[in-house]
């Protein structure tokens, strides 16, 4: 329950500007695909095309993610593989389009939590090499 | 006014690439302390307020997950339970940056990271 407490502000973020709405609690969170959870989260809002909020909570969302991947190394690499992007960078919209074929190819992916999903779509296409 | 300013921050975050330092003027980028205040300090914007969020949370899920590759530069966290709080977080951040207006030139993961270490240091096993 903290955990959808704590996340409130992002569901108070995303909502309609107008008229205001006041949530103190999350209510149904995790049903939130806001959140960013699962790999459903992930279609749901990265495929979205008319929604400018759900459109910035993805890039920003895959910006955090892919940050960390920068300065962090996996300890399950085989449940949540790193990836190693070219030297010439990775921009964000690369990145959603890459993930989106990547949901697309595997559409029986879907209750695992996002960042497996975001992880092994990057890896299929920029895998670390051995001791990369 | 409102759907326009959020077209043109999804615009300028989606052509950024966040390995590489980004201008100071495209603070949607989160490259930077300067960014991460930017973004993170402005609560009368719906905008300002994904970007942080969102990143925060996307950079939060799967801790404990990794270790740093230079941990004096990107120290672990560890918060005292699984149930992570984002605008804690942003709380603890903000109060970093305060303090050490110098970061603001850091890169925002380093930043995000050595708040968060100071906040909830991991112990030693």
């Amino acid at each position: 329950m903290k955990r959808l407490i704590g996340l409130a502000p992002l569901l108070i973020a995303a909502a309609p500007a107008n008229p205001p709405i006041v949530v103190e609690r999350a209510t149904e969170a995790e049903a939130s695909p806001l959140l960013m959870n699962s790999i459903n989260d992930l279609r749901t809002v990265c495929g979205e095309r008319q929604d400018v909020a759900k459109q910035l909570i993805c890039v920003s969302w895959l910006n955090g993610a892919s940050q960390i991947n920068a300065r962090f190394r996996s300890l399950s690499p085989q449940l949540v593989p790193d990836f190693c992007p070219p030297a010439e960078g990775l921009p964000l919209g690369r990145q959603r389009d890459m993930l989106l074929a990547w949901l697309a190819a595997n559409p029986r992916e879907g209750l695992d939590p996002s960042l497996v999903g975001y992880r092994r779509a990057m890896a299929a296409s920029f895998p670390c090499k051995a001791g990369g | 006014m409102a759907r326009r300013h959020q077209s043109l921050a999804v615009a300028a975050v989606l052509l950024a690439a966040p390995a590489v330092a980004q201008p100071a003027d495209n603070p949607v980028a989160m490259a930077t302390g300067a960014h991460l205040k930017a973004m993170c300090s402005r609560q009368d914007d719906r905008a300002s307020r994904i970007v942080c969020l969102s990143w925060l949370n996307g950079a939060s899920q799967g801790n404990g997950w990794f270790v740093p590759k230079v941990p004096a530069q990107t120290p672990a966290f560890c918060p005292p339970s699984r149930a992570f709080d984002l605008a804690a977080y942003r709380g603890v951040i903000l109060a970093w940056l305060a303090d050490r207006p110098a970061d603001l030139a850091s890169p925002a993961i380093e930043v995000y990271s050595k708040a968060l270490a100071a906040r909830w240091p991991c112990k030693r096993r």
